[in-house]
């Protein structure tokens, strides 16, 4: 059976739910269009998985090589023996590029939240008044209006970063518009469907900020078309994992727990209806 | 306090001497280049210090067997003053009572960290050339290349070559290319890279990056079609769906938003194209035609984005 050797990566891959998993698949094959980077071999096998729904452990570990693979075709990977890097490498490079600002120290998720709000802060400026207003909405923060300058933008990415949800919310924003933008179809929420039913509002600002993105911050070389938006992915999907919540009682879940702390149910099976 | 010079040979890397105490705080001289500082200036400045001089050429130990205040003032004594002074050390003192001493020698005129125009890259080049340019030490470290030689090497006269390296931030300078072409024989390269900015080497560096993935494109197209003409490094970019740019799907374009999409695709189109023109006319055989097409496409991927 194959494995995911890198830590950063085998938790959120292994765990992914089929539809999030297609995304990707279709972010490193290019809507199963091929890349010339990717060896037709790998190609068939992921683009099969993608085509019937269903990622074997061996597709997953797949994908994630192949991830490491573009990301060391960025940086360098002649005299790697073309073994690819860490995911976490690829994600520091990326931000690094888009000079989102993070700890040295930082986790991968710290990493990849900082690329989220940089490609937020960048869609900020795309928007018109109405959908900044509504921005704001969507996390709940009030938007002062045009006076208020990048002091509004600093509010919001405060009051993302003190609520869990506001975390796993911008991260589906962004996957959202990426995927509109780059793939043309969205994500699908499942379970928090209706929490998100507004974030499709976002897809132009934000799919025009990742346009402009490519040549402001010297991102124009070829694995970045891969990376960039595969780390935007996998940044939705490790928040996804991270903020998931009992059906039962709504309290939330730790990353891998088969049964809520809270009242016990066992996680995955669906609350019963009230008698 | 008192200086001890040993020899280059008993030289030993501070930081890892076991031989440390407190008794001995141990100076460490480094030459430091502050952006916007010449390295060039940091020798001559030394030479003008001698004092300094010893610090720069060599890690010695130094005692400083004062109290905390005395350290303190010693540390104010060598605070960086760029008005009065062209050369600084300042002092650092660490937990462990080491003392690091960074002698930092500043241009007349500091330096922004990236020259803006033509004359300021040719300025920053000229001066960071000729600091290297010159005959080997006997320790086999570079030497700077003297004015005087390259003027007599150039026949170029000496207030010229002064312009030129003056680095000012309001005066343009327009030398002809018969000048930059002798002092860039002079130093042995060729005369682009006198013009050469920060911009133009990342760009490089990130084209020779891409190569390989550039190279896999230039031979798929050439299994297809051919790589004939300019037009080949174009469908380069378009092999590996760098070029064009395309508006987000499923979200319509304002008028100046795809304004700014169709200006930004043809600039990538006719830097490319020029590249590809430019490259290709320099092509020996048909491998070297494929590479250079391929050179030129990353290239022009890479300087239409900077």
């Amino acid at each position: 059976m194959a494995l995911i050797y890198d830590s950063d990566l085998a938790d959120v891959l292994t765990s992914a739910d089929a539809e999030d998993l297609s995304i990707l698949a279709d972010h490193i094959t290019d809507k199963g269009e091929g890349r010339l980077s990717l060896s037709s071999d790998v190609f068939k096998k992921i683009h099969a998985a993608r085509v019937a729904g269903a990622f074997s452990l061996e597709i997953r570990a797949l994908m994630a090589e192949e991830l490491k693979r573009f990301g060391g075709n960025s940086l360098v990977n002649l005299f790697r023996g073309g073994a690819g890097v860490v995911y976490r490498e690829i994600a520091c490079d990326v931000a690094d590029h888009v000079k989102a600002k993070y700890p040295a120290k930082a986790t991968c998720a710290e990493v990849e939240m900082a690329i989220l709000l940089k490609v937020l802060e960048q869609a900020f400026e795309q928007m018109t008044e109405e959908e900044k207003k509504k921005l704001f909405e969507e996390f709940g923060v009030f938007y002062k209006g045009e006076g208020a300058g990048p002091a509004s933008v600093a509010t919001l990415i405060a009051a993302i970063k003190l609520s869990g949800f506001g975390v796993y919310k911008l991260a589906a924003v962004v996957a959202n518009a990426v995927a509109r933008a780059l793939l043309g179809r969205g994500l699908s929420f499942g379970a928090t469907a209706t929490m998100m039913r507004g974030i499709s509002f976002f897809s132009g600002p934000v799919g025009w900020a990742l346009t402009a993105i490519w040549t402001a911050f010297d991102l124009a070389s070829p694995a970045y078309r891969v990376t960039v938006p595969c780390v935007v992915q996998i940044a939705y999907m490790r928040q996804k994992r991270l903020s998931q919540r009992c059906a039962t009682c709504n309290a939330p879940l730790q990353a891998d727990a088969k049964f809520c702390a809270e009242c016990g149910a066992r996680v995955g099976i669906p609350a019963l209806p009230a008698p | 306090m008192a200086i001890t010079s040993p020899g280059k040979s008993d030289l030993i890397p501070i930081m890892r001497s076991p031989a440390i105490t407190d008794h001995y705080l141990v100076m460490q001289c480094r030459h430091q280049q502050i952006p916007g500082t010449v390295g060039a200036m940091t020798k001559r400045m030394a030479v003008h210090e001698e004092g300094l001089l010893k610090e720069v050429l060599c890690d010695g130990a130094l005692e400083f067997p004062g109290s905390d205040s005395e350290k303190m003032e010693y540390q104010q004594s060598t605070r960086p003053d760029m008005e009065r002074r062209r050369s600084s050390k300042s002092v650092t003192f660490s937990r462990q009572g080491i003392c690091f001493v960074t002698s930092t020698a500043f241009a007349r005129t500091p330096l922004p960290a990236s020259p803006q125009t033509l004359s300021q890259v040719i300025a920053a080049n000229l001066t960071a050339a000729l600091a290297v340019a010159g005959a080997a030490d006997e320790y086999g470290q570079p030497r700077r290349f003297k004015s005087t030689q390259l003027q007599r090497e150039t026949k170029i006269a000496r207030s010229t070559l002064r312009t030129l390296k003056t680095y000012s931030t309001t005066r343009e300078v327009n030398p002809d290319l018969q000048t930059l072409n002798r002092i860039a024989q002079a130093l042995g390269i060729p005369v682009a890279f006198l013009l050469f900015g920060s911009n133009e080497w990342q760009a490089l560096l990130r084209a020779v990056d891409d190569m390989a993935l550039m190279l896999v494109a230039a031979e798929k197209l050439e299994e297809e079609a051919s790589l004939a003409g300019p037009q080949a490094a174009v469908h380069i970019l378009r092999k590996l769906k760098v070029y064009p740019f395309h508006a987000p799907s499923q979200t319509g374009a304002s008028e100046p938003q795809q304004q700014a999409l169709d200006q930004r695709n043809e600039s990538r189109r006719r830097t490319t194209l020029v590249a590809a023109a430019l490259a290709q006319a320099a092509a020996r055989d048909k491998k070297s035609h494929k590479r250079l097409t391929a050179l030129a496409a990353s290239l022009a991927n890479q300087t239409a984005a900077c």
